[in-house]
């Protein structure tokens, strides 16, 4: 009796076996006879061991899974395409690029219609910075595979995105929406668009990605960030507050969030906040930047060097954490200590008239006023170019620098300076510590018998008791509230490297 | 919190060595005596063969051997005979084994598969061996090295001195295309019982499920849900991480996963899959992702853990490391079991008498099985969901010393900022007084002997000259001159002239001195040596005296 039965379904199966049931013996020995008279003329089957590879390497278990591999290309020289893929693909796991391509083309030859081996020579190619090529092999992998893939336009933009073919990226990475909406195509398509420097275009794109995935936290603070760069830190405090509801651990929401409160002096939020970054991150030294920084507001002065030097530990090459201790310790009067970090800083970022002003006020301490005006011209000379720095508190620092050490027919001069970029630049908004600091400059020299403009108002004049020379520390009050908006920026552009 | 340990070690064989994976682990009541057995196809490797292995109690109760390696075994009904006895079908290449009592009974082949016309013509019409393997190489650049028989793809993958004797000896073989089986599942007849008759569903290598499903891509973890004559689900992953639902019919994608899957557990509403990225995810039965837990280790097996008794459904996940964890429906962690070795396979299931037995199959092939006590406690540990908020922002410490740097700075902040130019100055003042011997000649050596008010200040000199060996010269015209304060001492002689010196050789010379303060302060007393007739000192030594006894 035949019991081999070729049925299409095994449920059929089952109902003929029931009714051989009789004969089980019999059956018994007629498999064996099956099995010897097979013997000889079975051929085994060249993918038997497929399902055994692939869990394998699903598994992780590389070793045993080459193993196996080994075996099977040895009994079927080297013809098998299962085997040879999954090796290719541990292969470029171990980093062995040049011998993966080799496996997947021998995939390729043996089967030629298969457009998962074409995709994955593309990616290949495209692993080892061969884009062009990359995008030859993901054209040819469409062309094997009728129905548009998301997935191959979005690595062909990602070619041309590395290419620097910007519109041709664009162009893949709409493909790709259309077909699929994925967060990494509306990521690409923004990247493409800050690219192209337009943080417009780039919070468009991820406006219409936030309403596709409202529950992406890396969506929303990305977006909100963007938005932080605009300007419109009201948008961005909700997207990013958004971003830590559905993911209380996103550290870049949570650093954008902080530094924003740090910006609007809400040092004790902004330092809980931090706490929490650092929980995930301990070792960024944009936030212990950041941390050293909010202490400093809340003029916590050894806690904030404590930060500031592990920021300083972990990045010794940051000019901003270096100019933020030279800031700190100009307020701890330790002028030398100042000098040497402001010095640094000028080193790694010689075009910064903010710090070459702080370093002038430090040298101006130090007794040595020669220098300290050298410092003082080319902070002038390098704001003209570039405006970081308030010119008037420049300005005034000099004159308040120049008084001190009893300069004072130069002194004056600045004074007069300063007056004039007050009643001339409407827009210049003056700072009331700065104002009460030039009234006592003024008033001093005015009983030294210098003329101003504005003589006839006399109402400044306090007796004849001379004024003691205004100290230059209170005009750093003024100076701190600039660093920090400089550090704020910082915090989240240096962040990017750390989380991508 | 203590937890309490929530398994009992009811048996364990190390020296099992089984190869295995949860697809081929099963328990069965094979006997129909309520005892269940544990069934394990062993895979086997090289000189090892594969075998069914059976295991009842504390021991193995029998062995099969098997004619090829197995990729799944599944215990099923196929009668209605009382007692109930279940079958074990094992699934390996392209046979369904099946065993009742532990013998073979009978196998099934899968029905093979068409073969493309163009290849037989080729087998029916050539002449000569070059132009056949010519031609099929050709054809394989067409349709592929999968589409094409058997017979071809051995014939193909031979050296070409090999060829002529394997067409002499597969001569009269048919032209067969066969198909692999890759995964087994079962599903239940008529009834929702469990020793209801059922059928099996196979996934093969050709990419299609015997339920008649084509799909994309090769099936690999399959696992139903309902009724095979009412209405059936059919869920299913493939090589390339897409998750496909199938029902009477016709399948269809639900997503494609990031990475390609592990494990996978069908559950009513949801389905749970483990990623090759060491995730588990939770997927809704409409494709959401609801959850995503990260693991510590990469993932090797899964299996559902189901409490009848308590209406309670789990996870366990076997880990590289080896763990095994449990983790509820909503991804929290709530029990781990610890193993010393990757884990190979886990079961979750009836064993024996007790219904919550966990077996579990490590990498070195041992076999352990563990027993779930009655008093187990899966309620989920409370997450410390504040905990980012509640820890200590560690500022580094400053020292007392860094406070008093930091106060001295304030006050020398200008010395220190010149401290360069005055390390500078210093030095070329030493140059000038020649204070310190630097390349000198002459070397000074002065002890002071007494207790005062008079004291002896004996001075050694000795040539040391720039070449102090054989060639070096003497020095002559040199004397010793003291310089004292007034106020406190009263040296005698005041000079002393040095006679000529000849190299290494130290001469002694003794001044007497008088301390004349009343209170026995000390002092210093200067040495000059001086050449004779020249204004600058060659070196210049200074003695601290010591304090002077007082004499009343």
């Amino acid at each position: 009796m035949d019991v081999e039965s070729n049925s299409p379904k095994p449920i059929q199966t089952t109902a003929e076996v029931s009714s051989a049931k009789p004969t089980t013996t019999t059956t018994g020995t007629t498999v064996a006879n099956l099995k010897s008279q097979h013997k000889k003329a079975e051929l085994k089957h060249p993918s038997n061991r497929n399902w055994l590879i692939h869990l394998h390497y699903v598994r992780r278990e590389f070793n045993t899974c080459k193993t196996i591999i080994f075996e099977e290309l040895l009994r079927l020289n080297g013809q098998s395409e299962y085997a040879n893929y999954i090796l290719a693909l541990i292969y470029r796991s171990e980093g062995k690029m040049q011998e993966s391509l080799d496996k997947l083309q021998v995939c390729h030859e043996l089967e030629p219609t298969n457009a998962n081996t074409v995709r994955q020579i593309a990616r290949s190619l495209f692993l080892l910075g061969r884009h062009k090529l990359a995008i030859d092999a993901y054209q040819k992998a469409q062309l094997l595979n009728e129905d548009s893939d998301a997935e191959t336009h979005y690595n062909m933009g990602m070619c041309f995105l590395f290419m620097m073919d910007l519109d041709k990226a664009k162009e893949h990475m709409n493909l790709s929406l259309q077909s699929r909406v994925t967060h990494k195509a509306f990521e690409s398509m923004a990247q493409i668009a800050i690219a192209r420097n337009s943080i417009q275009e780039a919070i468009g794109i991820y406006e219409k990605a936030a309403r596709v995935f409202p529950e992406n936290a890396e969506v929303l603070s990305n977006l909100g960030v963007l938005y932080m760069k605009a300007g419109r830190d009201d948008i961005a405090f909700s997207r990013l507050g958004s971003a830590i509801a559905f993911d209380p651990w996103n550290a870049r929401a949570t650093v954008a969030v902080a530094s924003m409160l740090q910006t609007y002096d809400d040092y004790d939020q902004a330092l809980a906040k931090y706490k929490v970054v650092m929980q995930t991150m301990p070792d960024s030294a944009s936030v212990w930047n950041n941390v050293g920084m909010c202490f400093f507001g809340k003029r916590k002065y050894v806690a904030a060097i404590s930060c500031l030097k592990r920021a300083y530990y972990l990045s010794p090459f940051d000019w901003k954490i270096l100019h933020n201790l030279g800031l700190l310790h100009l307020h701890m009067q330790q002028y030398a200590s100042a000098f040497h970090f402001l010095t640094a800083s000028i080193n790694l970022k010689p075009d910064q008239s903010h710090t070459f002003m702080l370093l002038a006020v430090a040298i101006s301490h130090l007794d040595d006023v020669e220098y300290a005006k050298h410092a003082y011209e080319q902070a002038v000379r390098l704001n003209i170019q570039n405006i970081t720095t308030d010119p008037v508190n420049l300005v005034l620092n000099y004159a308040v620098s120049l008084f001190n050490h009893k300069k004072f027919p130069e002194s004056h001069q600045k004074l007069v300076e300063v007056y004039n970029m007050i009643e001339n630049g409407s827009g210049v908004i003056i700072e009331e510590d700065s104002k009460e600091i030039y009234h006592r400059v003024k008033t001093a020299l005015k009983l030294m018998e210098f003329a101003f403009p504005d003589d006839n108002d006399g109402d400044m004049i306090t007796g004849g008791v001379p004024i003691p020379p205004p100290a230059s520390q209170g005009t750093q009050p003024r100076k701190r509230v600039t660093t920090q908006q400089s550090v704020d920026q910082q915090a989240i552009g240096n962040l990017d490297p750390d989380l991508v | 919190m203590e937890r309490h340990e929530m398994w009992l070690d009811a048996f364990s064989d190390t020296q099992a060595t089984i190869y295995t994976f949860p697809n081929c682990v099963a328990t069965a009541d094979l006997a129909g005596d309520g005892d269940y057995r544990l069934i394990i196809a062993d895979i086997g490797t090289g000189t090892i063969p594969s075998k069914l292995k059976v295991y009842k109690g504390t021991g193995l109760q029998s062995e099969v051997t098997l004619q090829d390696i197995p990729t799944a075994v599944a215990p099923m009904f196929i009668d209605n005979d009382s007692p109930r006895l279940p079958v074990i079908t094992v699934g390996t290449s392209e046979y369904i084994y099946v065993y009742k009592n532990l013998r073979p009974f009978f196998r099934a082949v899968l029905p093979p598969l068409q073969i493309n016309s163009v290849e037989r013509d080729i087998w029916g019409q050539y002449d000569s061996e070059e132009t056949l393997f010519e031609l099929l190489k050709n054809l394989r650049s067409q349709i592929g090295m999968s589409a094409l028989t058997l017979k071809s793809q051995h014939l193909l993958t031979l050296p070409q001195h090999e060829r002529h004797s394997f067409l002499e000896a597969h001569k009269g073989t048919p032209l067969v295309r066969k198909n692999i089986v890759t995964c087994l599942s079962t599903l239940r007849k008529s009834h929702n019982e469990d020793d209801a008759l059922a059928c099996l569903v196979i996934g093969t290598e050709n990419c299609e499920i015997f339920a008649k499903l084509t799909l994309s891509d090769v099936p690999v973890f399959l696992s139903t849900a309902g009724l095979f004559d009412i209405d059936y689900t059919l869920t299913c992953t493939t090589r390339s991480g897409q998750l496909l639902i199938g029902r009477r019919g016709w399948v269809s994608p639900l997503l494609s996963l990031s990475k390609p899957p592990v494990g996978v557990v069908c559950l009513d509403t949801s389905i749970i899959v483990a990623l090759m990225d060491a995730t588990l995810n939770c997927y809704s039965d409409k494709g959401c992702r609801v959850w995503t837990v990260p693991v510590v280790s990469p993932i090797t097996c899964l299996y559902r853990v189901h409490l009848r008794q308590r209406n309670l459904e789990m996870v366990a996940v076997g880990l590289h490391n080896g763990h095994v964890s449990l983790y509820t429906l909503s991804g929290e962690c709530t029990d781990t079991i610890f193993f010393n070795e990757p884990i190979s396979a886990l079961y979750f299931g009836q064993y024996g008498r007790e219904c919550s037995s966990m077996i579990c199959v490590t990498q070195g092939g041992s076999l352990h099985v563990k027993i779930l006590k009655r008093s187990a406690d899966f309620t989920p540990e409370l997450k410390e969901k504040g905990a980012g908020a509640m820890a200590k922002l560690q500022i580094p410490k400053k020292t007392k010393l860094f406070v008093d740097q930091t106060m001295r700075e304030r006050e020398n902040s200008i010395d220190a900022f010149r401290m360069k130019l005055a390390t500078a100055r210093t030095l070329v003042h030493v140059l000038n007084t020649k204070q310190s011997p630097i390349q000198e000649s002459v070397k000074l050596s002065a002890e002071v002997l007494g207790l005062g008010p008079s004291f002896v200040v004996r001075i050694g000199v000795m040539n040391i000259g720039p070449k102090s060996g054989a060639g070096s010269t003497g020095i002559s015209d040199l004397a010793l001159f003291f310089h004292w304060n007034d106020k406190f001492y009263d040296v005698s002689p005041p000079i002393i002239h040095v006679p000529f010196l000849v190299p290494s050789v130290e001469v002694k010379f003794q001044a007497k001195v008088e301390s004349i303060n009343p209170n026995g302060l000390a002092d210093v007393i200067r040495v000059i040596v001086l050449r004779k007739k020249q204004a600058q000192p060659i070196l210049v030594a200074m003695i601290n005296m010591p304090p002077s006894e007082i004499v009343f």
